[in-house]
């Protein structure tokens, strides 16, 4: 173990700062920029059972501290990704965790059942972000019930690999969301995913984006993701976390793993330069010693909150 | 730094050697041209690079692409329109500032010994490099249709070179005329390459163009991009058959009959 290895769900990885789905591709994209050997992991593209050509065009729009897209899960299909892309993956050497996109509990558990059988993947993580067909369109990820489902499922069928549920943050209540994952076994939860947003162009006096709504992303949300992560530390404080949102420097990963996170996912920022993660796992240990961190164990949750009120009449 | 180099490209922290706008400041919805000595390697006209300011922007957190105007493997020059908020960000930069460039990024244009260039505006741009790297620039000839004054262009750098006709959008009334000598252009191409870069509009009037008497033709597309190296799937375009592509790295140049620039 060294001072930045993280290990938590039943995964061991050498630093905690691993990309996050739809950010960085199926990892290839990046090898130009850096060594992929040196992240904690990465996360690839979601995954469907068949391939998905996404939404219309505009499908991005730059907004402030971040970004709107409605991308709509373009990918090629599970199938695909094992034949032509993990094998191209050091997944020897960092974690490769696949992202898993279904709109049924069903066909969730075949991608876990595909996907779990492979040595090169790490770890499963599910995008419950999807319109649930079979139960008339309803989010999954906004009803804690589908959430325990579709964690059950994936688990049920992922032989050994540990399964992150990625929440949705547009709920009311994060750690409901949270303990539903856990009951349906899942390992970690990785919050958290964009948050539902819109952008006009008052000049044509339409939305920018051709599916009119997106998900927002980008240092804008990290204060979003930092409480929830929060709260659901404090709700469940045996569920390990994975941080995710508007990470953008070593500081910004150090708080969250202040607030509780095991781990973080680095997203929109690999955007704003190719090789932002490469550098966040490089420079996060200059960044401890800086502020006198000796190791991520001694950090993790030890937020200092103000004493509770006692009232008094 | 460690790198598994597919072909060596990286982001690198470059300078501004000189910006400056064409013979005025800089002003709204100005050209200017920026030098820049970043060490890129080798590239090839109508390939981009994206550029930003050093840091994370919060008004501008993208980065934008721009066609690599000319230069060499020290030094390139961009020419750049100030039209929205990451180009009027850059084009206050001065001499001397550090720069954020990737790049080399995506595919060039087809050289070929004979071809006709097409230009709309600032979408000269990637044919500076083009007509000056050309073997027989002899066989080459442009049509460019801008607004006035062409000079910002730098057009004049050009009209040494090869035969430019210039035609002039003084007023939206006259953009009709201007599409009718496009689609000329293009016929009378015959056999040689059509090469266009300009705005959409443009292009999707020598795409027609072409199509309607199956001239050759590449068109270098403009769409709005995050990332410039194929992770975010915001800058696809629908291609005729298959799944929608990546204009950072299966374009910006594509052939006039594989893209439907219906969405873009």
């Amino acid at each position: 173990m060294s001072r930045v290895s993280v290990d938590f769900g039943g995964l061991q990885l050498k630093n905690p700062v691993l990309t996050a789905s739809g950010t960085f591709g199926f990892g290839v994209e990046f090898m130009d920029y850096g060594d992929l050997r040196e992240l904690g992991g990465l996360v690839a593209k979601g995954l469907s059972l068949r391939p998905r050509e996404g939404n219309p065009s505009p499908r991005i729009c730059e907004t402030a501290c971040g970004m709107l897209n409605a991308i709509g899960i373009q990918n090629p299909g599970v199938e695909v990704f094992l034949r032509d892309y993990l094998p191209r993956l050091p997944w020897r050497e960092t974690a490769v965790v696949a992202n898993l996109y279904a709109c049924t509990v069903e066909e969730f558990g075949e991608l876990a059942a595909l996907l779990g059988a492979e040595e090169g993947v790490a770890a499963l993580e599910v995008n419950v972000s999807c319109p649930n067909v079979s139960e008339g369109g309803a989010a999954f990820g906004q009803d804690p019930t589908m959430i325990r489902k579709v964690s059950e499922s994936v688990k049920s069928r992922a032989g050994d690999k540990p399964v992150w549920v990625k929440l949705s943050p547009n709920v009311s209540d994060i750690a409901a969301c949270a303990g539903a994952a856990a009951e349906g076994g899942a390992d970690a939860v990785s919050l958290i995913n964009t948050i539902t947003g819109m952008a006009v162009d008052v000049r044509t006096r339409r939305p920018r984006l051709a599916n009119v709504v997106g998900g927002l992303s980008g240092p804008a949300i990290k204060p979003v993701a930092l409480r929830m992560v929060h709260q659901v530390r404090q709700a469940l404080p045996d569920l390990p976390v994975v941080g995710i949102g508007g990470i953008a420097t070593c500081e910004d990963v150090l708080e969250f793993i202040l607030a509780g996170a095991s781990a973080v996912q680095v997203g929109t920022v690999n955007f704003m330069r190719p090789d932002a993660s490469f550098l966040l796992a490089r420079g996060l240990e200059e960044e401890m010693d800086r502020l006198g961190v000796s190791n991520l164990e001694e950090l993790r949750g030890s937020l200092r909150l103000p004493a509770p009120k006692i009232s008094r009449r | 730094m460690p790198n598994t180099g597919l072909s060596g490209q990286r982001v690198v922290d470059a300078r501004i050697l000189e910006i400056r706008g064409v013979g005025q400041s800089i002003g709204p919805d100005d050209v200017f041209s920026m030098r820049i000595q970043a060490d890129l390697g080798e590239w090839a006209p109508g390939q981009f690079v994206m550029v930003r300011p050093p840091g994370f922007g919060l008004e501008t957190p993208w980065a934008r692409p721009f066609s690599i105007c000319d230069g060499d493997a020290s030094e390139i020059r961009l020419l750049v329109q100030a039209v929205g908020r990451g180009t009027r960000e850059l084009s206050r930069l001065q001499a001397g500032a550090r720069i954020t460039v990737w790049g080399p990024l995506g595919r060039s244009f087809q050289v070929e010994d004979e071809a006709v260039l097409l230009a709309g505006g600032v979408g000269v741009a990637p044919f500076f490099g083009y007509v000056k790297r050309h073997p027989t620039p002899s066989g080459l000839r442009m049509l460019f249709a801008h607004r006035p004054p062409g000079e910002r262009y730098l057009i004049d750098e050009l009209e040494g070179l090869i035969p430019v006709e210039r035609v002039e959008e003084r007023a939206p009334s006259d953009i009709p005329a201007i599409a009718e000598r496009v689609r000329r252009a293009v016929a009378e191409a015959g056999v040689r390459l059509v090469l266009a870069c300009g705005p959409t509009p443009f292009l999707k009037t020598v795409q027609s163009a072409a199509l309607a008497c199956k001239a050759r033709a590449q068109l270098s597309l403009e769409n709005r991009m995050a990332c410039g190296v194929g992770a975010c799937l915001g800058c696809v375009v629908r291609k005729v058959s298959g799944p929608p592509t990546r204009t950072c790295v299966e374009g910006p140049v594509f052939w006039a009959d594989e893209v439907d620039l219906e969405e873009s």
